[in-house]
């Protein structure tokens, strides 16, 4: 049986003392937690021309208890006791076996089943009401849509985009006079039963309540929600503007033939659909929450994971360099092996774009899903999803293709027929219908040499990094090239080796994923091949690099092996099983998860990139270095830093070479780079236990810091004599800039006169404002006061400008980088001039 | 150009206190959609850790992006929270005592009088997060029918004046959108040179009356929680919901509001439980005054004027603005004006409905009582819709603008002069104007 709650602006409410909006009338029973939950849901404003269309609506809410199935109409109503505008929502709770299997839209259609309306005063409604049954009617020609837009296909199409992925809103923009109602309708009625009481929907949507989706989003155009639909990513069909013939598919022809012929001949003896919820065996009041429940929030950068999956062969999870490929392609990266780190650094070759891995190119086959995996949490994984020493959530429960999650908790064998067709149905999308941003949108648009990372930022290499346009590196070289040995173990970091920028692009602690990728537009110069090199800490720790191809502790089942892929490089990593004790013991930690401590080694790790004779050219590491600029004169960064071991600061002057000076934990050095101008560095561990403090003082003498403060404090004392000359003058009273001269003048007053004036202490900043009278027998102390600062500063003003004339050629800023005993680096700023001069 | 940082902020939208370094950012990218705390369309807002050298963030994903959220309730503040002082004020009052037409009246014209008077300018701070407010002012002060009778809609407890935010995974709380606005001397103010300096913000919500009935503070919509953390609360009461100034406007005014039948509210009761929800959010003893001033605002004086007297027992001119130029670049406030008026309408107030004067200055430090009227007319009863409606041409606001400007002159520094005087040495202070922001300081 069905619980009602009615909502609407009135003289008196039904919780005593409300009045205005509030709920007027609600059936016995109704669940008092769900009582905000369902009034949250009924905003409302009229549309465009002021008399609003009313929302037909399908929510499923989720509460402590499960998910309650909630229809509700809200529209406007008569003006309320105050004469002012009002509007009236219902709701009914709909009871487990009410969801009949001709779904949401047609119940609410049925007149009479919700109130529009609510006459006389407050009170509990005594009964419930039966919502309205019908057995499956079956998909139907979709008639509606075809007046609506030409061709009833469309409706197929929006089917199966909700299908492909409920979390995903379709939107659809329809004109006023346009009944939306039908047309959610018959998409509903072309979905397999199972999902029917899943296809959340408005009819007159106006914006998302977080936590409450609604797939099936129809708004109304010139209302700010069709704005909105219009720059959504998702699906968008727009029934104001032409639209053609639906692309071709299952749906879209069950749309206009109101026949599933797939359905038919797949299933020759079709059994007669139950009620959905009629698979569920508890009689509880609302729907446990189930796997689509636990989706509500998406998790970013994830949702390739359907994507990934087709990439993945299902009998072998161990990386395989075309994965690397597909992450290279623009993919997002994360959980192709759950609870297993990825380490990404890619740079770009200019010859890019040509070997876009045969998964991830448009010109192939459209995706097609491996065998369904069964309800995710329920069923055992398929191989492609193992679960090894997985902390936390399952992973990919958003991402379970909708259309393999059978109804309510159903039992995998319960599953519904797989592949209905969705994924036909956006290999082909015309134009004028904003793509789904699905998977395989994304690999079309996506390739390692265009678009693949979109909005890359250009790299701030370091003033030392080669800026030369890209090398001649093969596309596919091997990770070493050939004869160069076996890396040198933990060789220090050498200071001037340029910096590929890599950074950590996405961390999902709960399940252990880590995402890591420069952002280095162009292969370094000269560089061949890459090779992975731990620091000494590492290698003491047990670590060792055959090959420089990968990284692995003993016989432990932390790994990470980089791959190449075109100009590309990856480094992932598997962290399962035991951390080993010498490992965490070099990492400082008490006992990592094997995802932290895998993580924690590689940010100690380098990436070298080698040239031909295997010296390096470039290096790439995970750690990210402090990076705050230095501002010289003020302030300081922190430099994070191991309590015993020496930190290594190096310091660029114009003439390329740094100056570079170990810093010692407890010790305070101060180094000048070379060249006019230039700032003294100040890197002191004698402040902080774990940082080392670095600032920059000006060097002692000229500066042009020094000469722009100077230069200014002197402009304004002339200033302020000139307005005490002005104030002076005979004709003060008639002068223009009387009350300008007269604002600088009482700027400059000091508290004493301030006091003698009876102002307030400066300090207190109020909007307090003199006479000239009262004024004009301070003004010659002041003007001489003024006069005596200018004659002081004179001097130091034109040695100042002296100075800074000598030290334009040096350069606007030094770098400074930082580099702890591993060889990571640790800071990589710049020092520079403090702007516009100190106030 | 450096910008200086508080070296904390309030949110606007939660009033979650955060440092700089732990705002997050709102990711760019297009794929970055599905923010936790958000919708599934929303962005993800994530704690950056590279940035370009333009200042910019760069997302997870590569994009660069300047756009800062909030790192409690994940929604949207513009960088001038960030930096510069923020006045939160409060306005409460029963459902139809006028808040909505008071605030849509009073912004419209503090962006006039603020710039005519004072050469300050009063801007939206973020012109999306005002649309709700700046639409209601277009239709009453820029309808371009001139014969037209338009109305403002009664404010909604749910829907588009809210962000919704999952701080409980599945559960939509209702955050009302709070309406920022920048106040900057202008080129010409006598402290034109340093505007950056005296540039601070205001921050508004328009609540449905509904959120200050005793029980409606829930955690669902914590709506008025800003009460708590206002520097200025303002209580709209409405003479036309008492029953005694009812009875002695009959004959006084034919508004249709006086109409009989016409619901009645006991407004001191909302005086109690906003005293109330102040002290509980704050964390004041329940007996202890609230040490911030409150503004107790008499909602459509067009109706009651007639009533009010000065000692004299002459009508008091409570239309023209007690405010003027003072020279080139400054414009002074009347303060003892205006103080003179709040002392009349005590007066009043103690003859007509002492209750609402005890719940008050029981409560509050200090009490100002100003009249307003947000349309300077009666509203008329629309045949076809059944709705009260004001017609346009009619329509001029009065002392609407007198709570903020006061305000201004008296808390607020080197942007509004004042004819403050010496005197009322408990008031006024320093320590007033500190308290405006704790973070300015
Ligand atoms: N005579 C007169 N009537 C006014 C004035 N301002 C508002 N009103 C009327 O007062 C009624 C309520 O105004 P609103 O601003 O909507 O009230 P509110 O306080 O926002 O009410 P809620 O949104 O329900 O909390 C409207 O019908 C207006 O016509 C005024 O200055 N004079
Ligand atoms: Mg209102
Ligand atoms: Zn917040």
């Amino acid at each position: 049986m069905a619980l009602e709650l009615v909502y609407t602006s009135a003289e008196r409410g039904l919780r005593p003392g409300t009045s205005g909006f509030c709920t007027v009338a609600m059936t016995r029973g109704l669940p008092p937690a769900l009582v905000p939950r369902l009034e949250a849901l009924g905003g409302y404003r009229p549309g465009p021309t002021g008399d609003g269309p009313v929302a037909f609506s399908f929510w499923r809410v989720e509460t402590a208890a499960g998910i309650a199935h909630v229809l509700s109409v809200v529209g406007p109503a008569p003006p309320d006791h105050t004469a002012r505008t009002n509007k009236i929502a219902t709701y009914a709770v709909l009871g487990p076996d009410e969801l009949s299997a001709a779904g949401p839209a047609w119940m609410i259609a049925q007149g009479g089943f919700l109130r529009r309306s609510w006459k006389g005063a407050p009170a509990w409604i005594e009964s419930p009401v039966r919502a309205p049954q019908a057995a499956d009617p079956g998909p139907a020609e979709c008639m509606a849509w075809k007046s609506a837009c030409g061709d009833a296909g469309w409706a197929g199409v929006a089917a199966s985009s909700f299908l492909r992925d409920q979390s995903k809103p379709v939107h659809v923009v329809y004109a006023a006079g346009t009944d939306p109602l039908p047309l959610v309708d018959e998409v509903i009625r072309l979905l397999p039963d199972w999902a029917r009481w899943r296809a959340t929907f408005s009819t007159y949507f106006l914006q998302p309540v977080a936590g409450t989706p609604c797939a099936l989003r129809f708004c109304l155009e010139g209302t700010p929600a069709a704005d909105a639909a219009r720059q959504s990513k998702g699906l968008l069909l727009d029934l104001t503007r032409p639209m053609g013939e639906a692309p071709d598919s299952r749906h879209v022809r069950m749309a206009r033939t109101g026949r599933d012929a797939e359905a038919v001949a797949a299933r020759p003896a079709p059994t007669k659909p139950k009620p959905a919820a009629a698979a569920d065996p508890r009689s509880i009041e609302l729907e446990p929450i189930d796997a689509p429940a636990a989706s509500r929030r998406p998790v970013p950068l994830l949702d390739a994971v359907d994507k990934t999956e087709d990439f993945l062969p299902a009998e072998d999870s161990s990386p395989r360099p075309w994965m690397y490929a597909a992450v290279a392609a623009g993919v997002t990266l994360l959980v192709l092996v759950v609870a297993s780190i990825i380490v990404a650094v890619q740079s770009q070759a200019s010859s890019g774009g040509s070997d876009a891995p045969p998964a991830a190119d448009g010109a192939g086959p459209p995706p097609v899903r491996q065998a369904p995996p069964a309800a995710f949490g329920e069923a055992a994984p398929t191989k492609a999803f193992e679960i090894e020493g997985a902390s936390g959530p399952k992973p990919g429960a958003a991402e379970v293709p909708p259309d393999m999650v059978p109804p309510g908790m159903g039992a995998p064998e319960e599953a519904p027929p797989p592949a209905d067709g969705a994924a036909q149905d956006e290999a082909s999308k015309p134009a004028g219908v904003t793509a789904a941003s699905d998977a395989d949108e994304r690999a079309r648009t996506a390739g390692p040499g265009a678009g693949a990372l979109p909005a890359r930022v250009p790299a701030t290499a370091p003033t030392d990094a080669p800026t030369d346009a890209p090398t001649d590196a093969p596309a596919d070289a091997p990770a070493l090239p050939a004869g160069a040995g076996e890396p040198s173990i933990a060789a220090p970091a050498p200071v001037a080796v340029p910096q590929v920028p890599a950074s950590v692009i996405a961390m999902r602690a709960s399940i252990g994923a880590v995402a890591l990728r420069s952002d280095a537009l162009a292969m370094p110069k000269g560089a061949v091949g890459v090779r992975l090199v731990p620091s000494a800490s590492l290698a003491a720790a047990g670590a060792c690099t055959p090959g420089g191809e990968s990284l692995a502790f003993g016989s432990s089942d932390l790994r990470a092996v980089i791959a190449s892929e075109g100009s590309s490089r990856f480094v992932h990593g598997v962290a399962k099983g035991a951390v080993p004790g010498a490992l965490a013991t070099a990492l400082g930690a008490a006992a990592p998860t094997p995802e932290q401590a895998l993580r924690a080694a590689l940010e100690r790790c380098a990436l070298e990139y080698v040239d031909a004779a295997g010296r390096p050219v470039a290096r790439a590491q995970f750690r990210t270095p402090a990076s705050s600029a230095i501002t010289v004169g003020t302030g300081s960064v922190q430099v994070p830093s191991r309590a015993t071991e020496p930190i290594t600061v190096a310091v660029w002057g114009p003439e390329g070479e740094p100056s570079v000076r170990r810093v010692a934990a407890g010790e305070r050095v101060e180094m000048a780079s070379s060249g006019a101008g230039a700032p003294v560095l100040v890197a002191d561990r004698t402040i902080a236990q774990g940082a080392m403090l670095v600032s920059a003082k000006a060097n002692a003498g000229a500066s042009a810091q020094r000469t722009s403060e100077v230069s200014t404090e002197v402009a304004a004392l002339g200033g302020l004599v000139r307005a005490c000359k002005a104030l002076q003058g005979p004709r003060a009273d008639a002068s223009r800039t009387r009350n300008e001269d007269l604002a600088t003048v009482q700027e400059a007053l000091t508290d004493e006169e301030r006091a003698t004036l009876k102002l307030a202490p400066k300090a207190e900043g109020l909007a307090q404002t003199v006479e000239l009278g009262a004024l004009r027998p301070l003004l010659p102390a002041i003007e001489a006061r003024a006069q005596q600062r200018i004659d002081q500063l004179m001097p130091e003003l034109s040695a100042a400008s002296a100075g800074a004339r000598a030290s334009a050629r040096a350069p606007a800023s030094w770098r400074v980088r930082a580099f702890d005993a591993d060889g990571v680096m640790v800071l990589d700023s710049v020092a520079r001039p403090a702007k516009g001069g100190a106030r | 150009m450096t910008r200086k940082l508080k070296a904390s902020a309030v949110c606007p939208h939660c009033w979650h206190r955060f440092r700089p370094d732990e705002t997050l950012w709102v990711a760019a990218h297009p794929e970055l959609l599905g923010d936790r705390l958000l919708s599934a369309e929303d962005p993800v807002r994530f704690l950056p850790s590279r940035f370009t050298p333009a200042g910019e963030a760069i997302d997870p994903a590569g994009s660069r992006t300047r756009r800062l959220a909030c790192p409690n309730c994940h929604l949207e503040v513009p960088q001038l929270v960030l930096e510069r002082p923020m006045v939160i004020m409060s306005l409460a009052g029963s459902p139809s005592s006028g808040k909505s037409y008071f605030l849509s009246s009073a912004m419209w014209k503090l962006r006039e009088d603020l710039a005519r008077h004072f050469s300050v300018a009063f801007t939206d701070t973020d012109p999306g997060m005002n649309r709700a407010i700046t639409a209601n002012e277009a239709r009453l002060f820029l309808n371009e029918d001139q014969t037209a009778s338009v109305a403002i809609d009664k404010t909604e407890l749910e829907g588009a004046q809210y962000n919704s935010v999952q701080f409980d995974p599945g559960v939509a709380t209702l955050l009302a959108h709070p309406f920022i606005f920048t106040v900057r001397p202008s080129r010409d103010h006598v402290n034109g040179h340093a505007p950056e300096r005296l540039t601070q913000l205001f921050t508004l919500y328009d609540n449905a009356g509904e959120h200050f009935f005793p029980g409606a503070d829930t955690a669902r919509a914590p709506g008025t929680q800003h009460l708590a953390k206002a520097q200025v609360l303002m209580f709209v009461f409405d003479p036309t919901q008492d029953v005694r100034f009812r009875q002695r406007l009959q004959g006084v005014s034919g508004d249709p509001q006086l109409a009989a039948g016409a619901k009645t509210t006991r407004q001191d009761q909302l005086i109690v439980e906003m005293a109330r929800r102040v002290r509980v959010h704050a964390g004041l003893a329940p007996q202890e005054r609230i040490p911030k001033p409150l503004f107790v605002i008499l909602s459509k004086s067009d109706i009651w004027a007639p009533l009010l007297r000065d000692e004299e027992g002459q009508p008091m001119d409570i239309s023209t603005p007690p405010y003027a130029r003072e020279r080139a670049g400054l414009g002074k406030m009347s303060i003892k004006r205006v103080d003179r008026v709040s002392e009349r309408i005590r007066s009043l107030l103690v003859e007509v409905a002492p209750e609402v004067v005890a719940a008050a200055e029981d409560a509050f430090e200090r009490v100002i009582f100003i009249p307003v009227s947000a349309i300077g007319t009666s509203p008329q009863l629309d045949p076809a819709s059944g709705l009260l409606k004001v017609p346009v041409a009619r329509i001029s606001p009065r002392w609407v603008t007198v709570p903020f400007i006061y305000t201004l002159a008296r808390w607020s520094t080197h942007l509004v002069a004042s004819d403050k005087g010496e005197g009322d040495a408990s008031f006024g202070r320093p320590g007033d104007s500190a308290e405006l922001d704790p973070a300015l300081t």
